[in-house]
């Protein structure tokens, strides 16, 4: 229903910019993602771990050919129980030209939210730091945090973009 | 339409540069004193392919070039015109310029007229050295135009095949240019020929091919021209196929992903009893064997030899070391390495500029090289191998070497941070230094104004590396190691706790259960005994963090590896058995992992890792055995 009328918006008045985020879990509260950059949805598979390797990564899998790594935002941001089952969600993300598998609880809903409903981050009371943050919205009475995920992904904190002006290279 | 033509164009630019090509090879290795009557003609085909094609397109400029070449060709196989060193020169020069002429139709820039007319000029001199009876120009086009019936009847097939869609824009060059030439070529054959004695001749001129131009001029190169260029041409369009780099990668996917769902059949095969089972298992175990053949067949075709750059090289050292006036021998080696496609064409940089300095600067002019007691020749040699998880490529010239002194000094007067004490492979790595001129640094003979870290940045953007060796009076080697990122090695796979890694089976020595006696404990870490050596160990389990808690040595294997001039042992749990193993570069999405060179999908769709063996080991513990 919210996407209708926020489709409409955009139709009526050509003003508003809207934009798809896909929805997940992370212990008790959600998030957004622009689904621009989801590649694909997969259950959890067993990875393979790497040297050396802070524990929020948890190792590679091979995605049709590609050696991709795994983070798990919940280790990485503590928030709720690690557990991994038939049911553990991974994401899979295009970050500027490559791929990365995050894992969340549990992935719910695309929702189109309008510009306008964005409001700016909260200073606190988010597992993540507000500069990863593009602002907050509610949709049906719920809040949405939306998270910039390339900026997060690429982020040192993350740190598995070793070099940021390298990053386009490598391509095979 | 227009993508239909370009579709043409692409395929006609692809051919004609791989008929230059073709032409190149065979003008450099030709002698001049005899030259192979089937070389000639296939220089003459190749010509010929080009300006067919040229014409039906209206690339005019290369159509009058091709002619002319064409007719000195032909001229050349009947030897009515003897080869000097000087016609094979301005043969190669119009390879040149017909191939600057392709690229300016290709990226549909501004052609040089002025060149081509130049060339023209030149090519039109050596005819004039010869005699032009009347009688020749005839039987030239006679030639032609029997073999034209080949090529204007195959690409009218095409044509009309395209005719269907576009029609009239592009007959119109094929009116105005090419069947200017074949055609009257056409007409001439048909119309002499109840005239000339042919069907005696045909069989002879295969035969006698030296004999032939003493007898009449006119009818004995026909049967030549006629019989061969037909052969060789269906030979060649069965030999291969241009497929795009894309679809190859997205079969390489495909099959990856087949892998697994294959295993995972298996898998579910095994749960189900019985006769029915069995002939599952049974099936599946084909199905899992046919699909290893197909990856394998996949994996290789994105491979190609490294002679793909290698092969611009004769050429290249030819001429500059004509202009440079010296006598060099280019020698090259491992040329079907085999290295994947993407990382040949940037190679090609790099390597060019590595050839030309070894020419240029690396060989000493040849009274210094007499003076000095050195064959008068000097030599390059060019060579690809693959070591390890690595194609090494190296240029070794046996020239004068690198001067310590003179790059030393012009560290300093660069203003760089140098010490003077330093080691000869550090101040061999200042040249890479952005700025720094070879020229002035190393000879005295002026340079091409390329510098070395252009070079290194070149190499290093494909994530490879470059290294210098030099010897005074000796010579110099500079060696690019290159990771082969699709390329397939024969790994021996190892288990440590429940992973798996690959090794190398290039580093490996040997495999060995140690007994207690062949350890002996040094500070933190334990060497082993074997073979009359003390090796240091580097435990995997260690190295990788693998959970669980290690075996005792005595219960594990270790593998005895050398690169370069380190040995050392590795210590794992089991050896699991050798495995063919295509590397898969970790730094494409991720970020390169010490002691790891990359990964590898095994047949289950695991990702296992490949060991670097070369960085598995610190320094510290190379110096307890004084190694290092």
């Amino acid at each position: 229903m919210d996407t209708v009328t926020s489709q409409d918006k955009l139709l009526s008045n050509g003003l508003t910019e809207s934009k798809e985020y896909l929805t997940f879990m992370l212990g008790e509260e959600q998030y957004g993602l622009a689904i621009i950059q989801v590649k694909e949805i997969r259950g959890y598979e067993p990875v393979t771990k790497i040297a050396n390797a802070p524990d929020f990564i948890k190792g590679v899998i091979n995605l049709r050919g590609d050696i991709v790594p795994i983070v798990d935002l919940r280790v990485k941001f503590n928030v709720s129980e690690a557990t991994y089952n038939e049911f553990t969600i991974v994401i899979m993300l295009n970050v500027r030209d490559r791929i990365v598998g995050i894992v969340v609880d549990s992935v719910s809903d695309v929702i189109n939210v309008a510009e306008d409903d964005v409001h700016p981050p909260p200073e606190f009371g988010v597992a993540f730091d507000s500069r990863y943050l593009d602002g907050l919205a509610s949709i049906e009475e719920s809040l949405v945090i939306l998270v910039n995920i390339e900026r997060l992904i690429t982020s040192e904190e993350i740190g598995i973009f070793d070099n940021m002006n390298n990053q386009n290279e490598g391509s095979i | 339409m227009s993508v239909d033509m370009n579709q043409f164009h692409t395929v006609f630019f692809e051919e004609s540069f791989e008929h230059l090509q073709t032409m190149e090879e065979l003008l450099l290795n030709i002698s001049t004193e005899q030259p192979d009557p089937e070389d000639l003609n296939s220089i003459f085909r190749a010509a010929h392919s080009i300006k067919g094609g040229s014409g039906i397109f209206g690339f005019d400029a290369l159509t009058g070039l091709t002619h002319v070449m064409e007719t000195i060709l032909d001229k050349a196989r009947n030897t009515e015109l003897s080869l000097t060193t000087e016609t094979v020169d301005v043969l190669l020069s119009t390879t040149d310029t017909l191939g600057n002429i392709l690229q300016a139709y290709q990226g549909e820039s501004d052609i040089n007229w002025a060149q081509i007319d130049e060339g023209k000029a030149a090519l039109e001199a050596i005819l004039n050295h010869v005699e032009q009876a009347p009688a020749n120009t005839n039987e030239d086009d006679q030639g032609f135009g029997f073999f034209d019936e080949n090529i204007t009847t195959s690409d009218d097939d095409g044509f009309g095949f395209f005719d269907d869609a576009a029609g009239a824009p592009i007959q119109e060059p094929t009116n105005t240019s090419t069947d200017d030439d074949s055609e009257e070529g056409f007409g001439f054959f048909t119309q002499p020929k109840p005239v000339q004695p042919i069907p005696d001749e045909e069989a002879f001129g295969f035969f006698d091919q030296e004999e032939q131009p003493k007898e009449v001029n006119s009818p004995a190169p026909k049967p030549t021209k006629a019989a061969a260029p037909a052969k060789n041409t269906t030979g060649r369009e069965s030999g291969s196929i241009r497929v795009e780099t894309s679809k190859i990668d997205t079969v390489v996917n495909l099959v990856g992903e087949m892998v697994i769902t294959q295993s995972i059949l298996s898998m579910l095969g095994d749960e189900i009893d019985g006769t029915a089972g069995e002939k599952l298992g049974g099936t599946i175990e084909d199905l899992s064997r046919n699909i290893r053949e197909i990856q394998e067949a996949v994996m290789s075709m994105r491979m190609i030899p490294v002679s793909f750059v290698f092969n611009r090289f004769p050429r290249l050292v030819r001429d500059l070391a004509k202009s440079l006036d010296k006598k060099i021998d280019l020698i090259i080696e491992g040329g079907n390495t085999e290295v994947d496609k993407s990382m040949i064409e940037k190679l090609a940089d790099p390597l060019t500029h590595l050839v030309r300095n070894s020419l240029d600067h690396g060989i000493e002019p040849t009274e210094k090289r007499l003076a000095a007691g050195k064959p008068e020749t000097g030599s390059v040699i060019l060579k690809a191998e693959q070591r390890g998880g690595n194609i090494l490529i190296s240029i070794q010239d046996d020239g004068g070497g690198l001067n310590r002194q003179k790059i030393l000094d012009k560290a300093l007067s660069n203003g760089m941070d140098v010490d003077l004490d330093m080691p000869d492979e550090q101040v061999w790595q200042l040249i890479f230094a952005p700025g720094f001129s070879t020229a002035q640094a190393v000879t005295d003979v002026s340079g091409r104004g390329v510098g070395m870290d252009v070079v290194r940045k070149n190499i290093e953007a494909i994530q490879g590396a470059i290294d210098i060796a030099s010897a005074d009076g000796q010579g110099s080697t500079f060696t690019i190691q290159l990771p082969l990122t699709l390329a397939i090695i024969d790994g021996m796979c190892v288990s440590v706790g429940d992973e798996t890694y690959i090794i190398p089976l290039l580093n490996i020595i040997e495999s060995l259960q140690p007994e207690p006696e062949q350890i002996k404990s040094l500070a933190n870490d334990s060497v082993l005994w074997s073979r009359d050596a003390y090796w240091p160990l580097v435990s995997l389990h260690h190295y990788m963090q693998t959970p669980g808690v290690s075996k005792p040595i005595e219960n594990s294997i270790v593998v005895l590896v050398e690169i370069g001039k380190k040995r050392y042992g590795i210590i794992v749990d089991q050896l699991l058995g050798k495995q063919q193993v295509v590397i898969k570069s970790l730094e494409r999405h991720y970020k390169k992992v010490h002691g790891i060179s990359g990964a590898t999908i095994m047949g289950d769709g695991k990702v296992a890792m490949i060991i670097d063996v070369d960085n598995l080991i610190n320094k510290e513990q190379l110096n307890q055995v004084g190694i290092a």
